[in-house]
């Protein structure tokens, strides 16, 4: 199975990941990862990495960050090279929203197995899960 | 000739804040990035000036040769700069060489062996508390230490006293 990681400023991604058990239970190979203010910016680089280690089983990994050309961004892109010389296989999506990560939940090991296919469909699922609500019921003022 | 509205320490480079804020706030029309790793790491010059570009700013990154020689060469011409360095060496040899910076925000530097502590995301040595008296004294650079707009500004004084 295809390992998932949000990583975010702060707490955002342990609160998705939450967010996340609340709608559809406890996920294996899943995880969140915080990046905080005081924190040594080498030593999040290093548990970003242990966290891809721990997650990758074979198939890779889905990493979503929750902006892009922010730090959680720039970490995946110092990792990469890294991790594809070790065999391990990420791939990184940015603008997480809850949306593109319970579509990778439940996708990921029935439909769509391959990392080059889930990142897509979590792209496409992210953006389309955006709408608004006089547009979506016709009553536009 | 360019003027460097803002000089700023932090490990993180260019990133969300930067992006986000900064980049709006101050008039500025270019980032400079000066940094010796990144200028020779071909990949991550170029996330770096591909997540840039979309501040709408300029985006260079030299190292720190080339960033005087631009200097030198062309007076960094009309931009109006956000430089930006991982350490405060970096901006100690610059502002030495010549390379005009009135002030300097120390921003995000992690905690190492030998260092204390300014504010939450910034520790520093005594050595490097050195070169911002000295660049305080012999260029008139004002260093104060604050991680985003909205947090507690120390200045040059107040970290001299932290530091005992």
């Amino acid at each position: 199975m295809i390992g998932c990681l949000v990583v975010s400023h702060g707490k955002m991604a342990e609160g998705l990941k939450e967010s996340v058990s609340l709608i559809m239970g406890e996920n294996k190979q899943f995880a969140a990862l915080g990046f905080f203010e005081e924190e040594d910016f080498e030593a999040f680089k290093n548990r970003f990495y242990q966290k891809i280690i721990q997650l990758d089983h074979g198939n890779g990994v889905l990493v979503f960050v929750d902006l892009f050309g922010a730090t959680p961004y720039n970490v995946s892109a110092m990792l990469v090279n890294r991790l594809h010389s070790e065999n391990h296989s990420i791939r990184v999506v940015t603008g997480v929203n809850l949306p593109m990560v319970l579509e990778i939940l439940s996708s990921r090991n029935t439909q769509v197995n391959s990392l080059d296919e889930l990142y897509l469909l979590a792209m496409s699922t992210g953006k389309e899960s955006i709408k608004e609500l006089l547009d979506e019921v016709g009553l536009k003022q | 000739m360019g003027k460097i509205l803002l000089a700023r320490v932090d490990e993180r480079l260019i990133h969300g804040q930067v992006m986000t804020q900064l980049s709006k706030k101050s008039g500025a029309n270019a980032i400079f990035v000066v940094d010796d790793q990144v200028a020779e790491d071909d990949f991550m010059k170029n996330i770096y000036l591909n997540s840039g570009t979309r501040t709408g700013l300029q985006i260079k990154i030299f190292s720190e040769k080339k960033c005087l020689d631009y200097w030198m060469e062309t007076s960094f011409e009309n931009f109006k700069v956000i430089m930006i360095a991982r350490t405060i060496e970096t901006f100690f040899k610059l502002i030495q060489a010549g390379i005009p910076v009135i002030e300097l925000n120390i921003c995000a530097i992690s905690r190492k062996p030998d260092t204390t502590s300014i504010i939450k995301s910034v520790s520093i040595t005594k050595e490097q508390l050195e070169m911002l008296k000295k660049l305080s004294d012999d260029y008139k650079v004002i260093s104060y230490f604050q991680a985003i707009p909205s947090t507690k500004k120390v200045n040059l004084e107040e970290a001299v006293k932290i530091m005992g």
